[in-house]
């Protein structure tokens, strides 16, 4: 009879230390608390969920047994979960199961708290459980207020609430296949001419055995193949090189890793891509507020040079592909055949160019200028515009003369055009005075200037060395020259015309 | 002779408790389960309430999971991203995220859709406060946007009679708007029919 009791005794025991085996281990991991304005990290929640699960008989790893593994792993964003940081929780804590938690709030004045807590398989990276919490004071209106809440009572509502339909969770896997993370991938280049050397180095962390190949997937001159990687300079980082392929487009880089032996798995993770391209960038250069005529671009006090890439549509990556790494400008002055400017800078091209020609540290004078405009991109295909400009700053100023004769004087004014025609002339002469003696007034359409001869009394004017002259004078590009109180030129009569031709005799009339 | 039959009686029952157990029986790869799995992104917060983009993430995984869902932890989903996307991700979430990426995590990992969102509007005035989302969802197949739907919830939003039911706290709002409109709505466009 005992012998029986002490069988079932015996087999009650095993079964229960058996099925406590079974029972999954939990890491419970430090929660993310978010409720401070810079981001912290709560011991005391977790810890406290620790000790009750405990209690209940589940198998918990605390927050601050994890510490130590997570600094080995250089992991202080552990937040940020990936199939190594899974991994090595499996491997060193033999665990199934990490717990994350995130508190949106919590104070304790009057007593509030957000939480969120989810189970996360260690194998596959899903959740299996979770369970959000939001309790906040008028969660616990009593009835005419006579109860009132602490933070203490109502941390343990949180806490009963959490685990109130806590799963049992069973050890359910055997062992987990070998994983690889990828932390950084540099190219040399993402864009490249064709026949160019592509150097890929990817920084990658591995959990589980060593594996037996790891390598690229690429296509190249050759086709589609495997490329290994070889150790770089420090145990994590990988170096391969291949040449890119002739034909333009974008390449797909996948990495390969396999693991042989007993576990005979290969994992593919694709890594980034690059580009082969071989057209140069489409350049178009605008002078903005430009005027084009007879064939020439006529540009006023300011040159303004807006540059400006179109994508290519033969291409397929537009936009990327033509992506500019460097520009120059340079330009020429045809007059004086010089080179007056010339730079060239990296990175991507300006909005624009402004070069104020009338005023500042760097006056240009009215002429013919060359502006050459160059751009490579980023695969180095390169690119050069050349643009013809005619700069006319200043409208011109009249010639006013006066000739004096026995009997009468002679006034001619003169204003002929500075490249382009006028469209406005206003000019007034006034003597000692001030008393306006003549006046010329043209506006509206262009013309191409202005010859007038004016036969003056010598009764009316007293002196001729003290007349002048107010005008304003406006060109077809909106260049205004305003001039006041200019002295008129007086030459002897035998300079100038002898007598006051038939068209002056009809202005006086 | 005894003894041993006990043994055999043990492991008959230790086998089948391990077989019957409840965790085992959601893990399915039925092809009905075609819209089961997915992951919840963090939303995008232009609001001064920092924080909450990654509880409404947060309590929204938790109740799609309570719901019968399949949910990839969203960090896990991330770290497939090529260095040079994670960035472009960080900068611009919303432009990041393209068709083509869609479709290549949902390769990689299984997943059917994607949840993600924004958050428009947060404050907090005395006792009152005020929401403004907009959720949407994204299936991995065409990587197409098929669902999205604005909500717009306030202090009042969930009052019953006198003043319960009255929400004076953002984060208990966010965690009532999820679990009594947003998973509701999901549900009739996340339709997942799987065999137990």
């Amino acid at each position: 009879m005992i012998k029986k009791w002490l069988k079932i005794l015996f087999f009650s025991i095993f079964f229960i230390l058996i099925f406590k085996i079974v029972y999954a281990q939990i890491v419970i991991f430090p929660f993310e608390d978010l409720s401070s304005s810079d981001y912290g990290i709560n011991f005391e929640i977790p810890e406290k969920i620790a000790k009750k699960l405990s209690k209940e008989g589940f198998q918990v790893v605390p927050p601050k047994e994890v510490i130590p593994l997570l600094i080995k792993l250089r992991k202080p964003n552990f937040f940020q979960l990936d199939f190594t940081l899974l991994r090595e929780v499996y491997k060193k804590f033999n665990a199934q199961y990490i717990l994350l938690g995130s508190i949106g709030n919590l104070q304790k004045e009057p007593p509030a708290i957000s939480m969120v807590v989810k189970l996360v398989d260690v194998s596959t990276g899903k959740i299996v459980w979770g369970k959000s919490v939001s309790f906040s004071s008028e969660n616990f209106i009593s009835f005419l207020g006579l109860k009132k809440t602490d933070y203490e009572s109502m941390m343990n509502k949180v806490h009963k609430t959490l685990l109130s339909n806590f799963k049992d969770p069973l050890a359910t896997i055997k062992k987990i296949a070998p994983t690889v993370d990828i932390q950084e991938v540099v190219f040399n280049s993402r864009y490249l001419q064709p026949g160019k050397t592509v150097e890929c180095i990817v920084r990658m962390v591995f959990s589980g055995p060593k594996p037996s190949f790891i390598g690229v997937e690429v296509e190249d001159n050759i086709g589609k193949r495997l490329i290994p990687l070889n150790k770089y300079t420090n145990k994590r980082s990988y170096i391969t090189f291949w040449k890119a392929p002739k034909k333009e487009g974008r390449y797909p880089v996948v990495l390969v890793v396999t693991w042989g032996n007993k576990w005979k798995i290969t994992k593919r993770i694709f890594i980034g891509r690059y580009y082969v391209d071989n057209t140069p960038p489409n350049l178009n250069l605008v002078i903005r507020g430009a005027k084009k005529k007879n064939g020439k671009v006529l540009v006023k006090d300011v040159l303004e040079i807006i540059p400006k890439v179109v994508g290519n549509s033969n291409s397929n990556f537009i936009g990327r592909g033509n992506g500019i790494s460097k520009w120059q400008i340079e330009i020429y002055s045809k007059d004086k055949n010089t080179l007056i400017l010339k730079e060239a800078y990296p990175g991507e091209l300006p909005k624009f160019l402004t070069w104020y020609a009338k005023g500042g540290m760097n006056i240009l004078p009215p002429g013919d200028y060359l502006i050459k405009f160059k751009v490579w991109d980023l695969a180095g295909n390169q690119n050069e515009v050349e643009k013809e400009i005619l700069l006319i700053t200043d409208p011109p100023t009249p010639q006013v003369v006066v000739y004096d004769g026995k009997e009468k004087n002679l006034m001619e004014i003169e204003i002929n055009k500075n490249f382009i025609p006028l469209v406005r002339v206003y000019l007034e002469i006034f003597n000692k005075n001030g008393k306006k003696i003549a006046e010329i007034k043209k506006e509206g359409a262009p013309f191409e200037g202005i010859k007038k001869e004016i036969i003056l009394d010598k009764n009316d004017i007293k002196s001729l060395n003290t007349l002048y002259y107010n005008a304003i004078i406006e060109d077809e590009l909106k260049n205004k020259k305003i001039l006041r109180r200019l002295p008129v030129i007086v030459k002897k009569a035998e300079e100038g015309p002898m007598r006051a031709t038939f068209k002056t005799w009809i202005d006086e009339f | 002779m005894n003894f041993k039959i006990n043994w055999k009686i043990f492991l008959i029952l230790f086998f089948l408790s391990s077989c019957f157990s409840k965790r085992i029986s959601l893990i399915i790869n039925s092809p009905n389960n075609s819209f089961c799995e997915g992951t919840v992104f963090t939303f995008i917060n232009n609001t001064q309430k920092i924080g909450l983009e990654f509880l409404i993430r947060d309590v929204l995984t938790v109740e799609l999971s309570k719901n019968g869902y399949i949910l990839k932890d969203p960090s896990i989903v991330k770290s497939f991203f090529t260095p040079e996307e994670k960035i472009h991700y960080f900068e611009n979430p919303e432009i990041a995220l393209s068709p083509e990426l869609i479709q290549r995590l949902g390769s990689i990992l299984g997943l059917k859709w994607i949840i993600g969102g924004k958050i428009l509007k947060a404050e907090r005035i005395g006792d009152y406060v005020r929401i403004e989302l907009l959720v949407w969802v994204k299936e991995t197949k065409k990587g197409r946007l098929i669902w999205y739907s604005y909500y717009k919830r306030d202090s009042d939003s969930y009052r019953t009679i006198l003043h319960f039911g009255k929400t004076s706290d953002l984060y208990s709002l966010v965690d009532k708007m999820v679990k009594k409109d947003i998973i509701k709505d999901l549900k009739k466009v996340l339709i997942c029919e799987r065999k137990s």
